[in-house]
Order: structure tokens, then sequence, then C-alpha cells
């Protein structure tokens, strides 16, 4: 009888201590990532991530990039209009950050299948642009709610690069 | 004899139950404070105040980095720091996430958002995460104030 009772207290503590452990190495939950570039198709790319300072989604973004290969160098900034001047891009176009790669502006949370396409192709423009912050793309959460509009821009002048 | 080494060895694994039960429990409790209150006076809030902001500032930084504070105002609010669980476990902050499930955010963030302070590229969640505070009947109430704090139409909202 005894030994039964020690045998239970052993299997309760062990269960006590395996819960614990599962419910410690639980997997963050998704951010609702849109992401459908594979593993290191960025690798090689330097990149500059323009953000303020307070912007969670932001890092996001950038942590993403990385995770695809490319080098990301994160510049913290409280004057994100002096960044949208320098680059040209118009209110209606801009979102909360602003990546630089290889001469071309990735304006907010472009999936990154279209930047990849960008600097494949390598088009004649200055950049490229997901305004505002949808849902579900990288570094944000939530799901796709419907098409994502991405701009391209001219001097200042937008007009659809892809729809996705 | 044999009985009361049973006895002992059930104690003992008791006793290890319990000190294990602490050591997962406790660390999430409240902490015991009153060596940092005894550091400052009650009186001098000017430090305390000093104190309360370099420790904040330093979590936001941390959380941020890490993409763990995800508030949906344009200057992050403080609410999630401290409640626990609110939206969010720990410091962090989930308010971003259900802003755009079309929920509502922390009491401090609707506040924000109503006075003008929300993030601006947010705007398009801003009235259904509201009604779904005060009730779906004032949804149209939400869009209006939405739409004149924030320069958005009334169609290109949620």
């Amino acid at each position: 009888m005894k030994k039964e009772i020690i045998i239970l207290v052993v299997f309760v503590i062990v269960a006590a201590a395996g819960a614990y452990l599962i419910s410690k190495n639980e997997p963050v939950e998704s951010s609702g990532k849109s992401n459908v570039a594979s593993m290191g198709v960025l690798s090689g790319y330097e990149g500059v991530e323009y953000k303020s300072p307070t912007c969670g989604c932001c890092s996001g973004y950038a942590g993403e990039a990385k995770e695809l290969g490319m080098n990301v160098n994160v510049i913290k900034t409280e004057d994100m209009d002096a960044i949208k001047n320098k680059y040209n891009i118009p209110k209606e176009m801009e979102s909360c950050h602003t990546l630089v790669v290889d001469d071309y502006f990735i304006e907010g949370h472009v999936p990154f299948e279209v930047v990849e396409k960008l600097l494949k192709e390598k088009p004649d423009i200055d950049g490229i642009a997901l305004p505002d912050m949808p849902a579900g793309t990288p570094g944000m959460p939530g799901t796709k709610q419907g098409p994502y509009k991405i701009y391209q821009l001219i001097d200042g002048e937008y007009n659809i690069f892809i729809e996705i | 004899m044999n009985e009361k080494s049973g006895i002992n060895g059930v104690f003992v694994i008791v006793l290890i139950a319990i000190f294990f039960v602490a050591g997962v429990v406790l660390p999430y409790g409240n902490h015991n404070n009153e060596h940092m209150m005894d550091e400052i006076a009650l009186e001098d809030m000017e430090k305390h105040m000093e104190i309360h902001i370099v420790h904040r500032d330093s979590m936001f930084e941390g959380l941020i980095d890490t993409g763990e504070y995800k508030c949906c105002l344009h200057h992050p609010c403080n609410t999630c720091l401290t409640l626990d669980p609110y939206h969010g476990e720990g410091a962090t902050c989930t308010c971003l996430e259900d802003l755009v499930n079309g929920e509502a955010p922390c009491g401090e963030c609707l506040g924000g958002i109503l006075a003008g302070r929300g993030n601006p590229y947010l705007a398009q969640y801003f009235a259904q995460s509201i009604a779904d505070e005060i009730g779906e009947e004032y949804i149209d109430e939400a869009r209006d104030i939405v739409s004149a704090k924030y320069d958005i139409s009334i169609e290109e909202q949620n």
C-alpha cells in the first residue's frame, strides 16, 4: 500500500515536471507571415532598415529578412519623415519602415517574394511600396484579408508593380 | 521499522514535490520590492519617476527589438508592460494582433485611438476594434470618428 503511494507521488512529480517543460518549449505563435520566399534567397544582399525606435512590427520585418539571408542593419530614427522625403515617397505610399537594398527602397511590409523579384529583375525604378500595414504581411500579425497591391515608384509617381 | 522508513520516504518525496512546485510557481508571483523602495525616500517623486522612466524605456527597447511589444499607438502605451496577463503575457503586448483581427486592444490603446494618437498606418482597423469593445451597433459612429481623426474615408475602413 505504502509502495503504491510512493509510486503515485513520484508519478505526479514526473508528470508535473513534464508538463512544465513542454509548456516552456511551446513554439511562439506564428505572426501570420505571408512570406513564401525560401530560406537563403536574400543571401548576399546588404540592407538598411530605417525604423522608429518604438516600432515592434518593423523589428519583425527586419528579423524575417535576416532569416532569409539578408544582412540587415537596423537604424532607429525619430525622424522618419526625413527618410520618406529623401526617397521621395508620397504620403499615400507610406508605411512604418523603409528598407534600402541595392539602391532600391522597399517601403513597408512588402512580401519577400516580391523583394526577390525586384532584386533579380532590377527594373529601372526607385523602389516599391506596400502602403500602410496590411495584416498577414511579413512582420505583421493577422491573416491576409485581400490581395496586396505593391506599387513601383519613379520620382514620386507610382503605379502597380504587382498584385499578389 | 519498514513501516517507519516507508513513511519517511513519502515525507521526503512530498517535500521534494513542494520545493518543485514552489520553484515553478514563485517566480511568476509578486516580487518583493521593499529593498528597492528603501533606496529612495517616498517623497522623492522626481527620483522615482526618473528610475521608472529608465526602467520602462529599457523594457521597451528589449521587447520592441525582439518584436514582442507590438502596440497600435503611434508612440506605444505602457499598459501591457505592467498588467499580466492582459493583452500579452509577462510584459509583452499583443494589441496590434488584436486590432488586425478585429478585436479590441487594451483600454489605453482604445483611448489613444479615439484621441487621434493611433498609428495612422493602421487606421483601417480602428473602427472595427472600437465596435468590438462598445458594441457592433456603434460601428458607423466609430467609422465617423476614425475618418475625422485619421484622414481615411469610410469606404477604406474595415
